[in-house]
């Protein structure tokens, strides 16, 4: 596309999968265009799920595996890069993104892509010593793995994703590691009772020290971390503590640009921001959620990639809109696999279904219905059909007919009623 | 594209299909080398059965497919013919492409090391028609434009 005589100037803060799934729908739909990616990491893009398996070894950082992309990315698509800069503000009156070393770029349609960034407790005391945190991106990654050289005990705060895996691929590289929740389950936001006992038992046998229902306060020592002192108490030695408690959508430049943030960048269903050709998408928006009827930020890759793609073709000229999305995690922990999806705990106004015939094998299924329509599962140790009920909750399918059969260890298409699996081959 | 299309009123639930699946999919694609095989290639259809019902059942290749754009290391692409392979070299076994595929047709093998692979039918790219259309002795599976 062009104006008057010059090429579309596409600007993407943020080099990751909403950023760069945008910048691969732009190119398919404008050939000419002029595309820029402005990252604040050096960094090739790469697959932070595979940061902890980086801090183990599995995965080095010039692997295939390892990257979002494959290496020709960037030159295939005649992206220009402008890594380990910040986009500081965008100035809409001026089209124009100031980076923090004072450079202005033009642009006519922009796309914050800016993830996410760890959340930090308020009042956690003594947090700034040596020897304290974060693993969200490869930089804290690089950081940590030259702590663990001289490290032996740690503390990794916060039993989610992020925590969970970690602590346990640490435990089973040779360090001593206590995981501390404040919640009374870990992985609490994708699992319920049961199924976060089965992965807490796995933790354990991992060798894992894990302790729900209580938090870190303070963290000890003068100019390093000697030790953290939580809400009951109780005193862990350690040589360092990793903060995972969260992550919170990373506004500032939006904040800065006058864009309106609520929990995440709030956008339109063709992800635009309030204002006019900026766009946002992935971790940093907030999303309407199908299931919980509420907008917040989801963020995993499967909607940042689509709305990366959703904001792609808007900005280069092709309507397209997001429908809403909602939670969904996969992750193994030890042996176990598990899939979730929308509501893990079962509302009083939902129906449940589930089977725990097989717990003691690690494998466990739930379904949660309301008025025909799903509104939640897990699926673990068994997960291949997994995929089936997160398209139903995509399509609010009716499954009133089949609700009982979906948690059946043999659930597949002949659970279906002929007219659903008709529908559904077709639909390829 | 061509796509396979199931019959599920002419399926015998004899399972040939995923016999000449594992076979093709085999280094030398002999069916005796692929049975003597150590850690024998996963069928990358399945016969469903619950009779009378039975149909053997495979990935439908999606036009815009959920498990491609969930992908964390874009290990899933669209070939030349328009078929959504696995790079099985990069595959890292996070599921995250099960967790969005509307058929449940992606299956895990974790037989070969640290990173588990998600597997599933590639159409068989050497092939003028895949194995599993070809082995089928009743008419049950047909290789067809997409329409």
């Amino acid at each position: 596309m062009m104006i008057g005589d010059r090429n579309m100037r596409y600007i993407v803060i943020g080099n990751s999968v909403a950023g760069l799934s945008a910048c691969e729908t732009i190119r398919n739909n404008d050939k000419s265009a002029d595309i820029t990616v402005i990252a604040d990491e050096p960094f090739f893009a790469y697959s932070r799920p595979l940061l902890s398996d980086y801090i183990t070894g599995h995965v080095k950082i010039e692997d295939d595996r390892f990257h979002y992309r494959r290496d020709s990315f960037y030159d295939d698509l005649r992206i220009e890069k402008k890594f380990g800069k910040r986009a500081r503000q965008i100035v809409a009156k001026s089209k124009k993104v100031l980076l923090d070393n004072s450079e202005a770029v033009e642009y006519d349609k922009c796309l914050i892509a800016t993830g996410g960034v760890p959340f930090v407790p308020p009042n956690l005391k003594n947090s700034s010593v040596e020897g304290v945190h974060f693993f969200t991106n490869l930089t804290y990654a690089l950081e940590l793995e030259k702590a663990l050289k001289k490290a032996k005990k740690i503390v990794v705060v916060g039993a989610g994703l992020i925590g969970a895996k970690l602590a346990e691929k640490l435990s089973l590289y040779g360090f001593d590691v206590s995981i501390v929740e404040l919640t009374n389950k870990i992985l609490g936001l994708a699992l319920d009772g049961p199924s976060s006992s089965l992965v807490a038992a796995q933790m354990s046998k991992a060798g894992v020290n894990v302790i729900t229902e209580d938090s870190v306060n303070e963290i000890l020592g003068t100019t390093k971390c000697e030790g953290v002192v939580l809400a009951s108490g109780k005193k862990i030695e350690c040589d360092l503590t990793i903060m995972a408690i969260g992550v919170k959508p990373n506004t500032s430049v939006a904040k800065e640009s006058g864009i309106a943030v609520n929990r995440g960048i709030a956008v339109s269903e063709t992800m635009q921001t309030s204002v006019k050709d900026i766009y946002a998408a992935g971790d940093v928006v907030e999303l309407h959620d199908t299931v919980f009827q509420m907008n917040h930020p989801i963020p995993v890759i499967p909607w940042a990639a689509v709305c990366g793609r959703i904001a792609g073709e808007n900005m280069s000229g092709i309507y397209k809109s997001f429908n809403g999305g909602f939670p969904v995690n996969s992750i193994s922990i030890g042996d176990i696999s598990f899939v979730s999806m929308g509501y893990v705990e079962t509302p009083d106004d939902c129906r449940q279904y589930i089977n725990d015939k097989r717990i003691d094998e690690g494998i466990y299924r739930k379904v949660i219905v309301k008025d025909g329509i799903i509104k939640g599962a897990i699926f673990m140790g068994d997960i291949e059909r997994a995929g089936m009920i997160s398209a139903m909750i995509k399509d609010n399918t009716d499954v009133s007919a089949f609700a009982e059969r979906i948690v059946e260890n043999d659930f597949w298409w002949h659970s279906l009623d002929r007219t659903l699996r008709e529908k559904l081959t077709r639909r390829a | 594209m061509k796509l396979v299309y199931i019959k599920e009123d002419a399926c015998v639930e004899c399972k040939l299909c995923e016999l000449a699946c594992y076979v093709e999919h085999s280094p030398t694609k002999d069916i005796l080398d692929a049975y003597e095989m150590e850690i024998r290639p996963m069928p990358r259809c399945e016969v469903d059965v619950e009779l009378p019902y039975s149909a053997s059942i495979m990935c439908r290749h999606c036009i815009d497919a959920p498990c491609l754009t969930a992908c964390q290391n874009g290990s899933i692409y669209k070939d030349e013919r328009g078929a959504v392979i696995v790079n099985e070299k990069t595959c890292v076994g996070c599921w995250m492409c099960i967790m969005m595929c509307s058929y449940g047709v992606i299956k895990r093998d974790t037989r070969h090391g640290y990173f588990g692979i998600s597997t599933k039918c590639d159409l068989c790219p050497e092939r003028e028609t895949p194995a599993c259309v070809d082995s089928c002795p009743n008419g049950a599976l047909l290789y067809d434009d997409r329409g």
